[in-house]
């Protein structure tokens, strides 16, 4: 009778170890994961948001304030113009019934100190909802009007 | 019977020595998995903190840019700008700057994009946020990298923010026509507290030029650097009357109908010679071209052009003779002129300021002289010639300045 071709109780048993390792470390593993994933699209999409209010706020500062169209107009505009092609998890800015993106402009102050105050506030869904991350990714500019 | 030969105590079993190899492997590359996530965490964050400076900077360099502008101080420039940099946050903290190191005034050589601190004249002004140990808002610690290491990182922006004034380029279009005649001396008025207040900005590129038009054009005087020339052009605008009306026949005629102006355009400028009795009519549109021709041909490609046509009147042909049909012909194609000398100089980037003198409200006249604004231009319209100056220096304040960076 020739030897069993089937491995021992023992042996069975340290194969078992290596997927209790893997079971063990998986998590681990996906969670440095999720984090990079996170955090940098988190980052990158608040570095977007503040120059999409930057560049916005800085279209509205040199519009005349009695012209038929006003600065905090072409700024909201602007503003809207510019993360809509982030592709920000369908987010989409342009459209008036989209409440997960609020672009917010107002004229504040007197002549000759007059300012446009711009700023966004989107939510920011969870990439893969295993790491807790902030919910709104929010930016905000103040610009001095050029012609006031 | 053979008996299995036995494992031998210092060889153990392959399996036995792959035993714990997973977690050694996984121990190192989880070191390495862990510093890649930290560097691509860190370095977005990085990055935002940098934006975040940059549009500190951008705001208070714009804003110190429009005070100078406005006031000519460099010390409220730079309170200005300080206020800016305080209005905003910058790593959670409001961000802040030294009023004398963090702005610096200066030129900027829009040919050469490079800017100058140590240049005689100051057009431009630089500001600095900074996020550094040295500086006033302090280095700030990176999330993840302190496992390998490096706490804080100096973050400070990619470069310095710089607002400069593009200098300006700026013709006036001036009606002198005969209609004019009881209002010349509030046009001139005009012109010169326009002159006046391009002056008093102090930026040494700014040019102005004037060009006069009956129902042709013609070069008043050529685009001239305000600073150096502003002697020779006051002299020349004081000189302003309207046409110059001193030919036959009016000899005979005296008062108010002759007019000796020798420096101005004749008021039948380029008329036919069948025509050379008669003043040649109102052609903005010939005003509108020779101000863009002016303008194009300066050589400076960076400067904020601007034309500022003020007139009484609209564009319309005197014949003086029965063939109404022509005439009507001859006024609407002038009208049309000056609708695509507009767009022409919209096509250029050139604005359009409009003034309308319109004493006896005429519609057709305020029409057209409404749509003629192009550009960052506006329209003014008034009754009262006296309004003339105050409008003109209104405008002097409205032609835009422009950042660069």
């Amino acid at each position: 009778m020739g030897p069993s071709l089937q491995p021992s109780p023992r042996v069975r048993r340290r194969r078992g170890s290596n997927v209790i390792e893997f079971a063990l470390l998986l998590p681990v593993f996906i969670g440095i994961l999720s984090f990079t994933f996170e955090y940098s699209y988190y980052f990158f999409m608040r570095t977007t948001a503040m120059d999409a209010v930057r560049l916005g706020c800085r279209t509205g500062a040199v519009v005349p304030p009695t012209g038929a169209r006003t600065p905090d107009d072409a700024a909201s505009d602007a503003i809207k113009t510019n993360m809509s092609g982030s592709g920000f998890f369908g987010i989409d800015c342009m459209a008036p019934d989209d409440d997960r993106c609020e672009v917010s402009v107002s004229l504040d102050g007197d002549v000759p100190s007059q300012t446009l105050s711009c700023s966004i506030a989107m939510s920011y869904p969870s990439i893969t909802g295993l790491i807790p991350v902030p919910d709104s990714v929010e930016a905000r500019s103040v610009q001095l009007l050029e012609i006031q | 019977m053979s008996t299995p030969p036995s494992p031998s105590p210092r060889r153990p079993d392959r399996r036995h020595r792959r035993r714990g190899n997973y977690a050694i492997l996984v121990g190192l590359s989880s070191t390495g998995i862990l510093g890649m996530g930290a560097v691509a965490v860190d370095t977005a964050y990085v990055h935002l903190v940098e934006a975040q400076a940059q549009a500190i900077s951008d705001a208070a360099a714009h804003a110190a840019l429009v005070t100078l502008k406005l006031s000519g101080d460099e010390d409220q420039a730079r309170n200005t700008a300080k206020a800016f940099v305080n209005a905003h946050k910058l790593v959670g903290k409001m961000a802040d700057i030294d009023i004398d190191s963090d702005i610096v005034f200066g030129s900027w050589d829009f040919d050469l994009q490079q800017f100058d601190a140590s240049a005689s004249y100051v057009n431009s002004v630089q500001v600095s946020v900074n996020k550094t140990d040295s500086s006033v808002n302090g280095s700030f610690n990176t999330l993840l990298m302190g496992m390998f290491g490096t706490s804080h990182q100096n973050a400070q922006t990619q470069s310095p923010a710089t607002g400069a004034m593009r200098f300006r380029e700026i013709v006036i279009v001036q009606d002198v026509t005969g209609s004019f005649a009881q209002e010349i001396d509030d046009a001139r008025d005009a012109d010169l507290a326009f002159l006046d207040a391009v002056y008093a900005d102090d930026f040494p590129g700014d040019r102005i030029g004037m060009v006069t038009f009956v129902g042709s054009a013609t070069e008043y005087t050529p685009l001239e650097y305000v600073n150096d020339d502003y002697s020779a052009i006051r002299s020349d605008w004081a000189n302003l009357d309207w046409c110059d009306r001193s030919y036959y026949p009016y000899y005979y005629y005296g008062p108010p109908y002759y007019h000796s102006a020798p420096q101005m355009m004749p008021c039948n400028y380029q008329n036919s010679y069948y025509l050379s009795y008669y003043d040649s009519g109102t052609a903005q549109g010939t005003g509108l071209d020779a101000a863009i021709d002016m303008l194009l041909s300066s050589g400076d490609d960076y400067s904020t052009k601007t034309i500022i046509i003020v007139s009484d009147g609209q564009p319309e042909c005197v014949y003086r003779s029965s063939d109404w049909a022509a005439e009507a012909a001859c006024t609407a194609a002038r009208e049309q002129d000056a609708y695509d000398a507009a767009d022409w100089a919209e096509e250029n980037n050139i604005s359009v300021f409009s003034v309308s003198f319109n004493d006896t409200y005429n519609a057709t006249q305020s029409a057209v002289m409404e749509a003629l604004v192009r550009g960052n231009g506006e329209f003014y319209e008034t009754p009262d010639p006296a309004d003339l100056p105050d409008i003109l220096e209104d405008i002097a304040e409205k032609i835009p300045i422009a950042l660069v960076q």
